[in-house]
């Protein structure tokens, strides 16, 4: 009997500290995943890096600043035909080999979504959170930290963190059936105290023939005024960052912490959009055509999820008359 | 006769000779093989021959041949210069392209002109039987958890095949569009614009 007593309490702190330990690693893995995202925003940092994506790859340098509280990055292609995509905060300007500078017209994208949106963490009860270890990686320290997906309406990453700094030195993006989609890796970084103006100034600019906008996707204010877009179908675990407020909104995005995607309805003409899917790598285009009313519309969802997950958001949404 | 296929042998052996000569692989008895019958003018017009071979291989402009000696091996060198030619052609481009323009990329300006040319048709990789998802997922709120791997829907997402210009370009905003969003949610840094930026680059 006393052995009995002895065995269940021997259990009963074997299981106990089972969970503190893995509780332990899972608020550990948070820590780094909040220092990753910070990181990424506030660290002065320069260096190439490869990105894999199915057989292709292509090799890209980026210098990213934080000055006054601003992120400014600037990208630049260094296979093939050279283009720019520089950011400054929010705003995205891409410069093409052809000298067409292309900007995206500010979006009413609130920025109290930002705020919100930056302690979003991955859901332990749809990724499981480990600490695998330190490698040496372009010759710094790095934490690799693995994200396991739980289901299928989400992927897995490897990420190694930079044991200084926190940025995400090498990712990969992988299916539920550990198929790799996507891999991105520094091939040679560095953290300088401070990044001249020069350095982030697109070449050519100067040199620019066309500036072009894109405009935000149109409201489509020919739905009647209590009319408003609905996604009967969120994957579990992902929740509204933006979403449709009122009647006529129609560009959505959604996060589960770590993956994301947005859903665009636009009004076309009939035949204008395809319907399916088209994937690059990890990301996926779904395309579904949507009628009502006798308007034709297009339903996109374009993100970092599974082509089937896609398939059943883009199918879930429907027009719904408010009363 | 006899003596004329003689006299052919030898010549073959003095050729590989001299070959061996200008390599610097000549050992001894080729060496004085070739002394000692340099002066007959064959071997001369092989010597030159050869040397006019390497020099348009090696892409120099001044051959050895003597101004009234016929080229002997036009076929060859015209169509070896025509191939540095074309090489030189595209080779400067880092020099010549340098910061004064982008003249060296207009062939593929045309296909540039294409807001965004991401090329999503035609990379696909094949998609990954997402069978285990259940079909006609109910909105599942977050207490309901059960794990999405039901194999009991074999429908799969359809792929789209091909892609027309405004259809691609109508894609290629939503991807844009998309990376901008995800600059909200901090953590990755410039992976959501490195995803347009290297699709973009293959797409060209």
């Amino acid at each position: 009997m006393r052995q009995l007593l002895m065995t269940i309490y021997a259990l009963f702190w074997f299981c106990l500290s089972s969970v503190v330990m893995a509780e332990a690693a899972s608020s550990d893995v948070k820590q780094w995943l909040a220092r990753m995202q910070t990181a990424a925003m506030e660290q002065n940092y320069k260096g190439t890096f490869v990105l894999t994506r199915g057989s292709m790859s292509s090799t890209l340098r980026v210098v990213h600043a934080y000055i006054n509280g601003m992120e400014i990055e600037r990208l630049t292609q260094l296979d093939g035909a050279m283009g720019e995509i520089i950011r400054r905060g929010g705003e995205v300007m891409c410069v093409f080999p052809d000298n067409r500078v292309v900007q995206l017209e500010k979006d009413s994208f609130a920025n109290s979504v930002v705020q919100a949106f930056a302690d979003f963490m991955p859901d332990p009860r749809f990724y499981v959170l480990t600490l695998d270890g330190e490698t040496r990686l372009v010759n710094r320290s790095s934490v690799q930290v693995s994200v396991k997906a739980l289901d299928d309406h989400r992927y897995t990453y490897q990420l190694w963190l930079d044991k200084q700094t926190g940025l995400l030195l090498k990712s990969s993006l992988q299916s539920a059936k550990g198929e790799e989609l996507e891999r991105f890796r520094f091939t040679e970084i560095s953290f300088p105290e401070s990044i001249s103006a020069e350095e982030l100034q697109p070449m050519n600019m100067d040199k620019a023939v066309a500036h072009e906008f894109i405009p935000p996707v149109p409201v489509d204010r020919s739905w009647p005024d209590n009319t408003m877009w609905q996604v009967g179908f969120v994957p579990p675990g992902f929740h509204a960052v933006r979403d449709a407020r009122q009647p006529g909104d129609n560009v959505m995005l959604y996060s589960d912490g770590l993956a994301s995607y947005s859903v665009f309805i636009e009004r076309v003409a009939a035949d204008m959009m395809p319907e399916g899917a088209s994937m690059v790598g990890g990301t996926v285009a779904y395309a579904d055509k949507l009628e009502n009313d006798g308007h034709h519309y297009a339903v996109t969802v374009v993100g970092q999820i599974p082509a089937m997950t896609a398939m059943l958001v883009a199918e879930s949404v429907r027009p719904k008359v408010m009363n | 006769m006899t003596d004329n296929s003689n006299a052919k042998v030898m010549d073959e052996r003095l050729k590989e000779s001299v070959s061996a000569l200008m390599d610097d692989e000549a050992n001894e008895l080729e060496l004085q093989r070739v002394l000692s019958q340099a002066d007959e003018d064959e071997l001369r017009q092989v010597w030159q021959r050869y040397h006019l071979v390497r020099d348009v291989l090696q892409g120099r402009e001044n051959s050895s041949l003597a101004p009234n000696e016929p080229s002997m091996d036009i076929d060859v060198s015209a169509s070896v210069a025509a191939a540095i030619a074309e090489e030189e052609m595209q080779a400067p481009s880092n020099t010549s392209a340098g910061p004064s323009g982008w003249r060296w990329f207009s062939a593929g300006a045309a296909a540039a002109s294409l807001l965004l040319a991401v090329v999503f048709v035609g990379q696909q990789t094949p998609i990954e039987p997402v069978a285990e998802l259940a079909h006609n997922a109910p909105v599942q709120s977050e207490e309901q958890l059960s794990v999405f791997r039901v194999a009991d829907n074999t429908r799969q997402p359809k792929m789209i095949a091909n892609l027309n210009d405004e259809q691609l370009q109508r894609f290629n905003e939503y991807l844009l569009r998309h990376a901008e969003h995800r600059l909200v949610q901090p953590g990755q840094g410039m992976l959501p614009l490195a995803r347009v930026a290297s699709v973009n680059a293959v797409g060209i």
